[in-house]
């Protein structure tokens, strides 16, 4: 018989770590609230009739924002066999507080609490036996990050969720609450849910949860006769976490009085790093050391070997190939078409590898949900939030996984904003196109090229998100609530999980859909309708054709070449794809003129539309006509930025005065930008919703 | 008094959380009236607070530790 257990609990308690270890599986990991936006199943390795679902972290069955949604409707609708509730050793109190709504939901649940080698190292312990007493919920301790016997948990929760009837604990905070008036006032709606059930519907509608009221089918005047009743919102979370802070005070034990080193490293690094003064600048130093590292150290050592290894091993091949009976065009097609794109974007493995490796620890650590706190304040002014921080971050990696982190913000107008800006944070796709082709134009200014053109892309970022501020979707004045982590080290299992697998997803999509879009490209490029196999440069290729319609909008930009265009269009599937292509045309050489438009060719290329998975992505996370607009803006705000990077350093070149004029220009042209994007997203009619929740401005749909 | 004049690392009580649209969030946190709140840190241009509340650290934005009224612990 197949079952599926749910693991629910709090935000940033482990429990995708303990999903990992039950399926074997390496789903993403990181401290600090909010990372798994979605649901995800796997079957155990224990047994395979039995499925896991991995659900977002959530604080109460009263949801707050879109991810939180998706596990209330899951833990209320779903009829799960068993609820593994993950608990955090280190914080019990708040973790019961959603116990208690699952006792008073009357689910199959069983108690897992995580991370306690933290509190060992804290010389405090948990007595489970206890703790289960008071409950009367099986409860197992354990430390996901050293390993636990999945098998032996597996075999006790399934045992659990085979004979369970009904949870046998009476909270004694019921009897305070009027539940028989409940009754009365909701006595003839048609519900058909469970005593049970009835019984937690009421409790949350006395709290004033609008999914209970409609769960319900509760009238106007019900609703009225329940306000009647008195203001239970703040009494029944009192009543809670008073039953609750009886039960953690007999059940958590202090061991040995001399281990508190651990809280005191906490608060010291709190101190260091939050400091009014050496924040910033902390953070920035921090920021400044990875790209040094990444693009500096990395790429100029590894990359480089790596480089001159690629061009031995075509040089070999070259001559190997030359002594078969193959075709002028098939040897053209395995060494340029196939080996030469590929490993040209492979040469960046070691760079991308230690971006990866960096974004892992900055977000293992605990220190990013510090710069969260401490950005709040600038990103509010421009309409997001701190928050937007795990956003950027996650961009920096790859584009389409940050958009979905992005259901974490929280109202809907930072959410879209966030969705549209976040391709302005270069993914790590970009980097190779900088690195390879700031390497051939730029030789020695190479790294402040790439790290310029970071910079850009958060100051784009900027700038539009507060545009945007003038205009319909205006937003950031909600409530700002978050919870910090402790700081942790990551282990060197976690480290050379991280490294193998973003090394591996890089090599598989390089092998698979690069490789394949560069044997397209190849073909387009050296074939024509009419004559078969052709050179490139003849203008007779079939994408020398479509690409030379394109071209000419490009001209004023200093790249108006079919080639050029070519690997832009290339871009769209990939953006790793971009510099294959390139390769594949003869090399950036061959397709720049000068500096200047390689240099707009790479602004172009990291303001332009991503690809298509984050296109996807984002299709899925703010709907089709949003997608539109964004993908329009994208392109305008990627050619008006290269044109004005390209007309201020021509201008420069000719003199101050003319620079000067040139930059003038340029804010006129994003002056303009401002009142057209204000026109066209005017808000005519300013509507708020009526419970105040933040999660629409659509007074139509709104939740209440 | 709103938290948001609350000292640093000095112990308050919390008396009342205002109604607003952050106020079940915060209840679910544990900010319920009678507990015992402490601020931890202030963001740098004071738009923000890092309070310790039931052992946890939590961020909140000025307009929401507005809406939290404490008094000093004896
Ligand atoms: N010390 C310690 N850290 C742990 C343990 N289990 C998980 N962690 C760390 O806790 C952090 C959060 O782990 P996740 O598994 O992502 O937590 P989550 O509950 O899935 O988080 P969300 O998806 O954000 O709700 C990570 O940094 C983990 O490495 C543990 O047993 N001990
Ligand atoms: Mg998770």
């Amino acid at each position: 018989m197949n079952r599926t257990f749910a693991l629910v609990g709090n935000p940033n308690v482990g429990k995708t770590s303990v999903f990992n270890r039950l399926t074997h599986s390496s789903e993403r990991v990181g401290n600090w609230h909010g990372v798994t936006v979605d649901k995800v199943a796997k079957v155990t390795k224990h047994n395979s009739e039995i499925e896991i679902v991995d659900l977002p972290g959530i604080y109460s069955l009263t949801a707050y924002s879109m991810e939180e949604t998706v596990s209330r409707d899951e833990i209320l609708s779903k009829g799960y066999d068993l609820i593994i509730y993950i608990c955090e050793a280190n914080n019990l109190a708040r973790n019961l507080y959603l116990a208690l709504q699952l006792i008073e939901l009357d689910v199959p649940f069983v108690i897992v609490v995580n991370m306690m080698d933290e509190l060992f190292a804290k010389g405090m312990n948990i007595d489970a036996k206890l703790l289960s007493d008071r409950l009367k919920v099986p409860v197992t301790c354990l430390s996901a990050k050293n390993g636990f016997d999945a098998d032996r948990l597996m075999i006790e929760v399934t045992e659990y969720a085979e004979q369970f009837t009904s949870n046998k604990l009476k909270l004694p905070y019921i009897q305070k609450l009027p539940i028989w008036q409940m009754r009365e006032i909701i006595s003839n709606t048609q519900n058909k849910s469970s005593d049970n059930e009835l019984l937690y519907y009421f409790i949350k509608a006395l709290e004033g949860d609008d999914y209970s009221l409609n769960k319900l089918s509760v009238s106007q005047n019900q609703r009225k006769s329940i306000t009647a009743l008195g203001n239970y919102k703040e009494q029944i979370a009192a009543l809670r976490y008073e039953f609750i802070d009886k039960i953690t005070e007999e059940v958590v034990v202090t061991e040995n009085t001399k281990k508190f080193k651990f809280s005191t490293i906490n608060n010291k690094l709190d101190k260091l790093l939050l400091n009014k003064y050496l924040a910033l600048p902390i953070f920035l130093l921090i920021m400044s050391g990875i790209f040094g590292i990444t693009f500096g150290l990395v790429g100029k050592y590894c990359t480089q070997i790596l480089t001159i290894g690629k061009d031995y091993l075509i040089e070999l091949l070259n001559g190997v190939l030359k002594g078969t009976a193959l075709l002028p065009w098939m040897n053209s097609l395995l060494l340029y078409g196939i080996i030469d794109g590929a490993c040209s974007v492979l040469v960046f493995l070691p760079q991308i590898v230690t971006l990866f490796f960096f974004l892992a620890l900055l977000e293992d650590s605990g220190y990013i949900s510090r710069v969260a706190f401490m950005t709040d304040g600038i990103f509010r002014k421009i309409g997001l939030s701190g928050r937007a921080v795990f956003t950027i971050l996650t961009g920096l990696g790859c584009s389409a996984s940050a958009v979905t982190t992005a259901r974490g913000l929280e109202d809907d107008n930072t959410r879209k904003k966030a969705v549209m800006l976040t391709p302005f944070i270069s993914c790590s796709a970009r980097l190779p196109v900088y690195v390879a082709i700031s390497a051939a134009f730029f030789v020695e200014r190479s790294a402040l090229i790439i790290f310029g053109l970071y910079l850009l892309g958060i100051s784009i970022l900027v700038l539009i998100a507060a545009i945007f501020q003038k205009t319909k979707l205006r937003s950031g004045d909600g409530p700002f609530i978050m919870e910090m982590p402790q700081y942790r080290f990551p282990t060197y299992e976690r480290v050379a999980q991280i490294i193998l697998s973003n090394a591996k997803n890089f090599v598989v999509k390089v092998g698979t859909v690069i490789l394949c879009f560069n044997v397209i490209i190849w073909v387009l490029c050296n074939f024509s309708f009419t004559n078969g196999f052709v050179e490139i440069g003849e203008g007779l290729s079939i994408m020398e054709k479509i690409s030379g319609i394109i071209a000419p909008i490009f001209k004023p930009l200093g790249f108006g070449s079919w080639k050029a265009v070519t690997a832009l269009m290339s871009g769209l599937i990939a953006k790793e794809a971009v510099i294959s292509t390139i390769v594949n045309l003869g090399g950036a050489q061959s397709v720049f003129f000068d500096q200047l438009s390689a240099l707009c060719f790479m602004v172009f290329t990291l303001l332009y539309v991503p690809c298509v998975a984050t296109i996807a992505s984002t299709y899925r996370e703010i709907g089709i006509k949003w997608t539109v607009f964004s993908i329009v803006m994208q392109l305008i705000v990627a050619y008006l930025t290269a044109l004005a990077v390209r007309i201020v350093v021509l201008a420069f070149k000719n003199g101050i005065f003319y620079g000067l004029i040139a930059l003038a220009f340029c804010i006129a042209v994003v002056v303009s930008f401002t009142m057209v994007l204000s026109i066209m997203t005017k808000n005519k009619r300013r509507v708020r919703c009526f419970s105040g929740c933040n999660n629409c401005n659509d007074i139509q749909n709104c939740c209440k | 008094m709103p938290l948001t004049y609350a000292k640093i690392n000095a112990d308050y009580v919390i008396t009342k959380v205002k109604e607003s649209s952050a106020i079940r969030r915060l209840l679910d946190l544990g900010f319920t009236p009678n507990s015992i709140i402490r601020v931890r840190s202030v963001e740098p241009k004071l738009e923000a607070m890092l309070v310790e509340i039931r052992g946890v650290l939590v961020a909140l934005r000025k307009s929401v530790t507005d809406s939290i009224l404490v008094e000093v612990k004896n």
